[in-house]
């Protein structure tokens, strides 16, 4: 875990040795003269050479210390704490929906087993996997927030205030966030679980009289989920990618948007501070999923 | 590799935290109260409910302190904040600010600036004449560790002394036609707030700094100690930090904003719900070309492009008309300074660039890149149009894509590149609008030299006289748009839109919302 967030760290700075930029001349645009650039350089430090930098910046972070943005001179640390505070609630809400809803549908979409309905949703799934989700959050926002006007666009999360009306706030950039994660893995939970009405075991638990249900949740179910749960890691990084975009579009001031912007304004220690935290938090994530195996796995778990 | 692994911890610790503390906590700093007594609202005010709006913009402040800043968008909100000894004014002139009245001496080298009794700094201070020569004294790098400039603007000035608390002499080292212009951009600070500015920042302007919280607002109030009088003023006025324009324009819809830009396609979708105002931006959009490169370097090449773009069609593609044709770098909105005419001097002509291109050695055309920056819609969607235009005369053009990081880096700094698209944004100062094409200017990434042009622009800022500087501008003008420096296509529009109760929005030559003169109508 430690070498693989070190691994990313080492490759962002890497990376930022071949992009061209100069933090000083983005942050003050085209209108700047030369003496205003040579002053705010000297202010952020960003003359120096980028390795004298990126040193600096990891015995900073060993100590704790995680810098202070170019782009907005404020510590690091503190930008990104304030961001979770969007961020997190964020991921959280969507993977609830992701899962919430994908396994109830792909459930019944494996028991219903009409051609209509199966058509249906194939198309619907494909439409759901293909449509880009800032568009989808643009036609959200566009339905919920300007014709009915249920949500209030441009809100932000103040959770200590009210947390209904911040959950309120977080619903539409949620479900653009979920739609395209749900269409893929209510396919999975529906293939999933049709894999397992098919074999033997199925079978024989019908025929020593366990009924139905009981058969399809407590056997077939959880067998179908072991494939789910690799992907649902898979899908917790893409939410987290994901973010960055549907953060942008509804200018919620979580981690994505920072990053998009630490990333265009060449904000080498903010950039490095997010990447850091973004690298714990999926390597943690892989972690869990692996653990959920063994919560899932009956061979595994001990039988009450 | 001991000490890494308890840092990751200690991040992991962080993420759980935050996770754990959401219900709870939340760090957003509310707004602080109001420094001293002051800033209290007036006794009207307080009877009536207090006047709020909340306003658009792009982007995040560059820099709190106004002498660090050099962006436009970050000087369209804080020139309200801050003022200089003189103001700019609608129409481009300046008209007094913190000094009441200043007068010039024969030989154009010394100003006397009288202070304006009665001025406060947002914390109650008195303005003193000690706080301008502060402010200077920054500005001209006096108090850096380094003691360089932190602006090129004050180079032509020699002292400044302040022989009473109500007069500031500014002795310059040669004449400046532009000197009181660029005063009215340059903020004087309180030297009390040494250390602050860019924190918590003090001016003097009608609206006072509340707070900034990045990616999400910038809050101001009302200064109800302004020299002028304030009681119709809006409040409370905060700037929301809104990146994208059609987020921007669904959230004006909804209601959650009150203001925003729109462009020239959203306008047509907006509807009559709300009311715009458009004016002409002061902007300079050009199609650049590489002086240093062939087949750039030949006169001929570059009138041949001249005459292969139709500026019209790009103005009716790309702005829906809602933009001005160009001739040289000037808009028209420079009224006093603008040589018109430039406009067709090489008209659209897709035969005559044949020809010329033909003569300059190039009968069967070119191929050549026109490289863009990603970051506004504008640039890509006029270089499909031009790409084409040029095509017509056996040009071919490569468009490419980059980002703006990269644009500034590589193009405008390094001057690597064949073509390119860029528009400037309008000052109010012609000088400062005409001297990126000088030959030593360091940011004439076009690599344009003409010596001529040089001794224009120098005559013109030395004039003592309005009439001989005005004069030079316009023939700098002429020389610009006749050698074919760029290719100046046009200056487009504004266009505000706003809720219907907003009134008296005034248009300034340059990046400002002048909030002083907006009202909410009831």
């Amino acid at each position: 875990m430690v070498i693989t967030t070190l691994l990313v760290v080492v490759m962002i700075f890497l990376i930022f040795r071949v992009i061209p930029g100069d933090p000083a001349l983005i942050i003050l645009g085209t209108e700047a003269d030369e003496a205003q650039l040579q002053a705010l350089r000297s202010r952020l430090g960003a003359d120096r050479p980028l390795i004298d930098q990126f040193i600096a910046w990891l015995l900073g972070a060993l100590r704790g210390d995680l810098g202070v943005s170019l782009r907005f001179n404020q510590p690091v640390t503190k930008m990104i704490a304030d961001r979770l505070m969007v961020s997190v609630p964020l991921a959280l809400f969507s993977v609830a929906l992701v899962i919430g809803v994908s396994i109830p549908l792909g459930v019944s979409l494996a028991l219903i087993r009409s051609r209509p309905v199966e058509l249906t949703f194939s198309y619907l799934s494909q439409l759901g996997m293909a449509v880009p989700s800032f568009w989808v959050a643009l036609l959200l926002m566009m339905l919920f927030g300007v014709a009915l006007r249920w949500v209030p666009l441009g809100e932000t999360v103040d959770w200590q205030r009210n947390p209904a009306a911040s959950l309120r706030a977080l619903a539409l950039p949620a479900i653009a966030l979920a739609l395209p994660a749900i269409a893929v893995v209510a396919r999975y939970v529906r293939g999933g679980l049709l894999d397992q009405l098919g074999q033997n075991y199925v079978r024989t638990a019908l025929g020593k009289g366990l009924s139905f249900p009981r058969t399809v949740y407590r056997h077939a179910l959880r067998n179908a989920l072991m494939p789910v749960t690799t992907v649902l890691g898979v899908i917790f990084a893409d939410i987290i990618a994901g973010a960055v975009i549907i953060e942008t579009v509804f200018a919620l001031p979580g981690v994505g948007l920072l990053l998009v912007t630490a990333v265009g304004y060449r904000d080498f220690p903010l950039i490095q501070g997010l990447a850091l935290h973004i690298a714990v938090v999926v390597v943690t994530l892989n972690f869990t999923v692996d653990l959920a195996y063994r919560v899932i796995d009956p061979r595994v778990r001990l039988d009450r | 590799m001991e000490k890494m692994e308890r840092h990751v911890g200690k991040a992991l610790i962080v993420i759980m935290a935050s996770a754990a503390v959401l219900a709870s906590a939340c760090a957003t700093p509310r707004q602080p109260p109001a420094a001293d007594s002051s800033v209290q609202p007036t006794p009207q005010a307080e009877v009536s409910q207090p006047t709020r709006l909340v306003m658009r913009t792009m982007t995040d402040p560059d820099n709190l302190d106004p002498h660090i800043s050099a962006a436009s968008l970050t000087q369209q909100i804080m020139l309200n904040v801050f003022e200089g000894l003189v103001k700019p004014a609608p129409d481009g002139s300046v008209v007094p600010g913190l000094a009441e009245s200043y007068a010039v001496s024969a030989d154009g080298l010394t100003y006397t600036f009288t202070l304006r009794s009665g001025a406060r700094f947002h914390n109650g201070q008195p303005v003193t004449a000690a706080d301008v020569q502060y402010s200077f004294d920054r500005l001209m790098g006096k108090r850096s560790p380094d003691g360089k400039p932190l602006t090129n603007s004050l180079a032509d000035v020699e002292r400044i002394t302040t022989p009473n608390d109500a007069t500031c002499v500014i002795k310059l080292k040669q004449v400046n036609a532009s000197f009181v212009s660029l005063l009215s951009t340059l903020a004087i600070l309180p030297a009390s707030n040494d250390g602050q500015h860019d924190k918590m920042p003090i001016g003097t302007g009608p609206y006072r700094f509340v707070s900034y919280e990045p990616q999400q607002r910038i809050v101001l109030e009302k200064f109800a100690d302004y020299w002028q009088d304030t009681r119709d003023m809006i409040d409370q006025i905060e700037f929301r930090i809104i990146t994208d324009d059609q987020t921007a324009l669904l959230q004006l819809q909804s209601g959650a904003i009150d203001f925003t830009n729109v462009s020239a396609e959203q306008l047509s979708t907006l509807g009559s719900a709300f009311k715009v105002v458009s004016h002409p931006a002061n902007s300079v959009f050009i199609l650049g070309m590489n002086h240093a490169r062939p087949p750039f370097d030949a006169l001929k090449v570059r009138q041949a492009i001249a005459h292969a773009v139709n500026k019209d069609a790009v103005i009716q593609a790309v702005f829906n008309g809602y933009a001005v044709k160009l001739g040289s770098n000037m808009s028209p909105v420079m009224a006093r300074y603008y040589q018109d005419g430039l406009q067709d001097i090489y008209p659209y002509d897709p035969t005559r660039a044949r020809a010329l291109l033909a003569e300059a050695g190039y009968p069967n055309g070119f191929t050549t890149t026109l490289s863009i920056s990603s970051h506004a819609d504008l640039y890509g969607r006029t270089a499909q149009i031009v790409a084409d235009q040029l095509a017509q005369a056996g040009i071919q053009l490569t468009i490419e894509t980059v980002e703006w990081g990269v644009w500034l880096d590589r193009i405008y700094t390094n001057r690597d590149f064949d073509m390119t698209l860029i528009d400037f944004t309008g000052k109010i100062d012609p000088q400062a609008v005409l001297d990126r094409y000088t030959s030593e200017f360091r940011r004439n990434f076009i690599n344009y030299k003409n010596p001529t042009y040089d001794q224009l622009i120098e005559q013109a800022v030395r004039a003592i006289d309005a009439a001989t500087q005005i004069e030079r501008y316009k023939q700098a003008q002429t020389v610009l748009a006749e050698d074919v420096a760029a290719v100046f296509l046009l200056d487009y529009e504004f266009h505000w839109a706003m809720k219907p109760q907003i009134q008296g929005y005034t248009p300034y030559p340059m990046f400002f919302h002048d909030l002083s003169r907006l009202r909410l109508a009831p």
